[in-house]
């Protein structure tokens, strides 16, 4: 187990590595000045271009500034917003905990909804499980921004039931402690408390929806043909000839053991996740880091643009080796694939 | 007229053959593969099935609704656009930005996948470690995200589409590529290929490859939808195609702003990329299933 884990450790630093060199070259041919690229100081005096110059080391050799670039943004130093003038890495901690509220609500619900329908879907007899089948197909085909512009239009516009965009009814000044929503209004004092609380989830209805969408279907369609595996295996046939209960058989036998392949789905699908969450939070105009990633690209701030997408590289790097030990722990099997 | 049975012969259907018995054997998958061949062809010949260019501008027809609708008229079948363009011309021109692009896309990524997986594949130990994972960095990275760098480096239009997706969904064919080829290297069969001298050519053209053909072609149909929307996204965020361009995402992007007086130039576009990655979905599916009987 420890030398899965050193590889596995090795790995994740290998893979930072080649991030940050693919990032650095990115950096390096960007339109506009590569100084001020890389530090986002946009007008630099005299002896700031000397300073900087020096700690980039863009005067030495391309392995050197590579170098230096990488201790600088390992140390926490993302540069400047060029937009701003403020540090990206402030900028970054004010947007990603509205990201993680959404994203972390919306697997929640996939899960919650996915699950029990997998399981539904994995039946037998009845019409549910072919619903369920072309449901999920369907499903898979619409378009997330399509999918958010129609319910935006229905449920937001039309009807004005829910709210159409942003996190919170700007009337309620929520202080940031944390930056989740949810816990800081629970953690202010103020008397309209339950009110700005009930607007924030009204706000969160349809964003988590549409997020939520694409990972329930994977899950469905998962947990269903998992299920369908696991029914046909000769334990649960032995279990059956014993008199087990049908629901004892799925619940505390079958569904446990198809719960594993989950771990692996989910690890595939970080990406999809992390492209959804981008396009969610275009269209509902949540504050957080896609919306933010999507206006340093159109302002051409090219500093927090690259800060950005390395924050959100490394988290899925470092979430999909996390999920990999996860399944190692659960598994011993796959702790022998170790050149995987 | 059937042939006469002379001998008694026991004709053993091909493994394609058996996978083409079980895919017709499904109504669903049927249906999706005359939708992906209509989506084909229209790709192909959409621009000269569209009765009007894609930027042709009536002034006087602005937002003029589909044709069932009672204030609609034929000559613009699925209405017109804030500046007075046909939709059906627009969607019938795009076609073959949104799906033949795809296509292409694909198709490299699959070359390019095939080969890089087949090496390491049939590598061992480190040599396959570091091949398998290199692309790893890659994978991390979600299309989009990709784009956005792409966006910055070569500025905005269709060639940052290309890399980014293309780009995005290389390390899924290197990864399924190289498991495929792993799992079969363990068989039996292969050995006794060696045995009878296959040089790692030939084990590969006639041992291997044939028995990874059907795992690599379901995970085309997949990607094949993947692309669709992903390039359909980055037109949606004007990353990729731009306004004027009729690519399907895009025209989405343009209709946003008159979504409530005019809501068919934000449905009948969104309703085109459905139909596609819907009929490619069901060939994948029937594809799935169909491999799936197949191998018992």
């Amino acid at each position: 187990m420890l030398i899965y884990l050193l590889r596995r450790l090795n790995l994740l630093v290998l893979t930072a590595l080649v991030l940050l060199g693919l990032l650095y070259i990115a950096s390096l041919k960007m339109p506009g000045d590569t100084l001020t690229n890389l530090s986002g100081v946009t007008h630099p005096s005299q002896e700031q271009v000397a300073r900087l110059t020096e700690r980039y080391h863009l005067d030495g050799n391309g392995l050197q500034g590579y170098l230096a670039f990488v201790r600088q943004r390992l140390t926490g130093d993302f540069g400047l917003s060029q937009a701003s003038g403020r540090p990206v890495l402030n900028e970054l901690l004010q947007v990603i905990p509205a990201t993680l509220e959404l994203t972390i609500l919306a697997l929640l619900l996939a899960l919650l909804v996915g699950i029990p329908l997998g399981v539904l879907a994995a039946g037998r007899r009845g019409p549910l499980p072919n619903l369920l089948w072309g449901g999920t197909l369907l499903g898979f085909s619409v378009p997330t921004f399509w999918l958010g512009l129609l319910l935006m239009l229905t449920f937001g516009l039309s009807l004005d039931a829910l709210p159409a965009s942003g996190r919170i009814n700007l009337l309620y000044d929520v202080p940031f402690v944390t930056g989740f929503m949810l816990v800081d209004i629970l953690l202010s004092d103020a008397p309209w408390r339950w009110a700005a609380l009930w607007d924030a989830i009204n706000h969160l209805v349809l964003p988590t929806l549409v997020l939520a969408a694409l990972p329930c279907f994977i899950v469905i369609r998962t947990i269903r043909a998992a299920m369908l595996a696991e029914m046909d295996k000769n334990y649960i046939r032995a279990l059956m000839a014993r008199g087990v209960p049908r629901y004892r058989l799925v619940l505390s036998h079958a569904l446990p053991n198809s719960l594993a392949p989950m771990l692996r789905l989910l690890s595939l699908q970080l990406g999809q996740i992390a492209s959804g969450v981008i396009i969610v939070e275009m269209i509902f105009t949540w504050p957080g880091i896609g919306s933010w990633l999507l206006a340093a690209q159109y302002q051409g701030d090219h500093t927090a643009l690259t800060g950005g997408v390395l924050v959100v590289a490394l988290s899925i790097i470092v979430l999909t080796i996390l999920l990999e030990i996860a399944q190692a722990l659960l598994n011993p099997v796959i702790r022998k694939e170790i050149h995987g | 007229m059937a042939k006469p049975q002379l001998y008694h012969e026991e004709s053993i259907p091909s493994p394609w053959h058996q996978i083409w018995r079980h895919f017709k054997a499904r109504p669903s998958a049927v249906i999706g593969l005359w939708g992906l061949g209509l989506m084909v062809a229209l790709s192909l010949f959409g621009a000269y099935l569209a009765p009007y260019s894609a930027q042709q501008q009536f002034s006087d027809q602005l937002l003029a609704p589909p044709s069932w609708h009672s204030d609609g008229s034929v000559l613009f079948f699925l209405g017109t656009d804030a500046l007075g363009r046909d939709l059906l011309s627009r969607l019938l021109h795009g076609a073959h930005i949104t799906f033949g692009f795809a296509g292409l896309i694909v198709v490299l990524a699959l070359g390019v996948g095939l080969v890089i997986g087949t090496l390491s594949g049939t590598s061992q130990g480190l040599r396959s470690s570091v091949l398998g994972h290199l692309l790893d960095a890659l994978l991390s990275l979600p299309s989009l995200v990709l784009a956005l760098l792409f966006a910055a480096v070569l500025g905005p239009g269709l060639q940052n589409v290309f890399w980014a997706v293309g780009l995005a969904l290389l390390p899924g064919f290197v990864r399924v590529v190289h498991n495929a080829i792993h799992e079969e290297m363990q068989k039996q069969y292969v050995m006794a290929a060696r045995l009878d001298g296959a040089s790692p050519w030939q084990l590969l053209r006639f041992a291997i490859w044939p028995n990874i053909t059907d795992v690599v072609v379901l995970h085309t149909t997949l990607s094949f939808s993947t692309a669709i929307l992903d390039i359909a996204a980055l037109g949606f965020l004007s990353l990729g195609a731009h306004a004027p361009s009729p690519e399907w995402g895009a025209m989405v992007r343009e209709g946003v702003n008159n979504v409530l007086s005019a809501p068919w130039t934000v449905t009948m576009p969104g309703l085109a990329i459905l139909f596609g990655v819907l009929a490619t979905n069901l060939v994948g599916d029937g594809l799935r299933h169909a491999i799936a009987e197949e191998r018992g």
